[in-house]
């Protein structure tokens, strides 16, 4: 009994949220057709999904293009953000020195200095403006969470480490950084949305022409009122931050399933 | 105590002060002086906040004495068990105690028996691959003691070591303990805020002061092992129980029985 009611729940937290989802859909339609509103203010659902298959294939390619410099930024946060933060953890000195201008790359608006590192990496290098850009909005929560991770850990166990002589490269190898572990994970669910909208928020502001990302295809569409395209690109936007969050739920789980209360699943 | 037997710890004048910015150093404990002899079993007892801890941390080393000293027969011999079973969450129950080994650079394969064999002493063999999320506090508490066993320790350092279990499971891991303790012969010095505790399982009891924590008690008691029901039902059990209570009330010194004498330093 109790299985089936767990089994109720979870297909309950499916369809729930799926059913609003078509109730909105469908009003949104029938608002659409009943009131006449014309395609450039807003297309019916159905004309989005017209349009989503026909301009699918060349949408596909520029958001491949914006996942690239995503995953790219991503992966850079991840290694800088943790690297930087077990830096930190061996040098208190180095973190009173550093920390606060992280938190300045942080709190400055990535659009306020986008045209700066455009010009700086050159205008004809926008992929790699668009990557750095993404890289630094990304690379925080990595870093503030993994240095409040590696802080966490029991503070008996380091005691226990001390009295077997643990070298500083197995505290934290075996103790600090398997006890951050939840922490630097909980960092790159935020991070890698965040990465995605680094991607989408600078190639708005530093790209041009020359610039293939989803982006661009998004202002194009704009400037030439293809407005259900627009939208077919915002669908797209959001199924990809969402798949990106889901992977690296599921990377929790993974990780974190036999040991860690946040991700035991518990018989109800 | 017979006058062979020789110190496994010496305390000699130990103090620890702590100092946080801006206040007067605070003296937690001491100053501190007596010897613990080897292979015996101690119960340092006090209020909390009377330092047993702390000293406890001194003999381990894991901090600096303020003035005077502390010296330790076989200092790397010694294991350290925790209130909370301070396991690591992320290892298997067999990894837990393979760790001082593991930190030690001993490879796995070679002494995977000895940890099945620490594990066995404990009840636990068949738990090895659990995570310990998967057991239970008794359980748990039963691991770490594993762990500390492992290394063959001298001197075993016991910090309120089931004071978070309810009292049928601290009951019986205290006998289990007791039953270790006179198979191996290691010293024991055994921290617990537990009166009867104390009194059923050392042969001395060492009674701390609060704020700072100095000696005002030093209880023998003088019954054989194995300790069972029938011992704390006995006088003995009574009266040492009743010397170390007056000692923690600050009451009168010497308060003393047949069989159960205590003195004030």
């Amino acid at each position: 009994m109790n299985g089936k009611s767990a089994r109720s729940h979870s297909l309950d937290t499916l369809l729930i949220p799926l059913g609003v989802g078509a109730c909105v859909l469908g009003l949104w339609e029938f608002l659409v057709v009943f009131n006449d509103v014309p395609e450039f203010v807003l297309p019916a659902p159905s004309r989005i999904w017209a349009s989503l298959l026909q301009d699918g294939p060349s949408l596909l390619g520029s958001l491949g293009v914006t996942l690239k410099i995503t995953l790219a930024a991503f992966f850079l946060a991840v290694v800088g953000g943790v690297g930087l933060a077990v830096l930190f953890s061996q040098s208190r000195t180095l973190e009173m020195a550093l920390f606060p201008y992280a938190v300045i790359l942080q709190v400055t608006p990535v659009v306020a200095i986008a045209p700066l590192v455009l010009i700086w990496v050159g205008f004809d290098r926008t992929q790699l403006a668009l990557l750095i850009l993404a890289w630094i909005i990304a690379f925080f929560p990595i870093l503030s969470n993994t240095v409040l991770g590696l802080r966490s850990a029991d503070h008996n166990l380091r005691d226990l480490f001390a009295l077997y002589h643990a070298s500083r490269w197995q505290t934290l190898r075996h103790l600090l950084l398997p006890a951050a572990l939840p922490h630097i994970l909980s960092g790159m669910k935020v991070s890698g949305g965040l990465a995605l909208i680094g991607a989408i928020v600078a190639e708005f502001v530093a790209g041009s022409g020359t610039s293939a990302g989803l982006a661009w295809r998004i202002i194009e569409a704009g400037n030439r009122l293809q407005i259900p395209k627009m939208f077919a690109a915002l669908v797209l936007l959001s199924l990809t931050g969402i798949l990106i969050f889901f992977v690296l739920t599921v990377l929790e789980r993974l990780l974190l399933r036999r040991w860690h209360e946040s991700a035991v699943i518990r018989e109800v | 105590m017979s006058t062979a037997s020789t110190p496994a710890i010496v305390f000699d004048q130990l103090t620890k002060s702590y100092s946080s910015a801006g206040d007067a150093p605070q003296s937690a404990l001491g100053p501190l002086t007596g010897t613990i002899e080897q292979g015996s079993f101690v119960s340092l007892v006090g209020p909390s906040g009377c330092g047993k801890s702390t000293a406890l941390k001194l003999i381990a080393g894991l901090l600096t004495p303020s003035s005077g000293n502390v010296s330790v027969h076989a200092k790397n011999d010694l294991s350290y068990v925790f209130q909370d079973a301070t396991l690591m969450p992320w290892a298997s129950v067999f990894d837990n105690v393979y760790l001082p080994f593991k930190l030690a650079g001993v490879p796995r394969a070679v002494i995977e028996e000895e940890v099945m064999a620490s594990l066995d002493r404990v009840g636990l063999a068949d738990r090895a691959q659990a995570f310990p999320r998967e057991l239970s506090g008794g359980m748990k508490m039963r691991v770490s003691i594993a762990r500390a066993l492992i290394t063959d320790p001298k001197v075993l350092l016991m910090d309120e070591p089931f004071a978070a279990l309810d009292e049928f499971t601290r009951e019986k891991l205290d006998d289990e303990l007791l039953d270790l303790w006179r198979a191996q012969k290691w010293t024991v010095l055994f921290v617990t805020h537990s009166i009867y505790e104390s009194v059923y399982l050392s042969q001395r009891v060492m009674v701390l002061s609060q704020n700072p924590g100095q000696l005002i008690g030093d209880v023998q008691v003088d019954a054989p092992y194995p300790r069972g029901q029938a011992f704390r039902e006995s006088t003995v059990y009574f009266e040492a129980c009743r010397a170390v209570s007056a000692a923690m009330r600050g009451g009168p010194p010497g308060f003393s029985s047949a069989n159960a004498e205590a003195h004030s330093r």
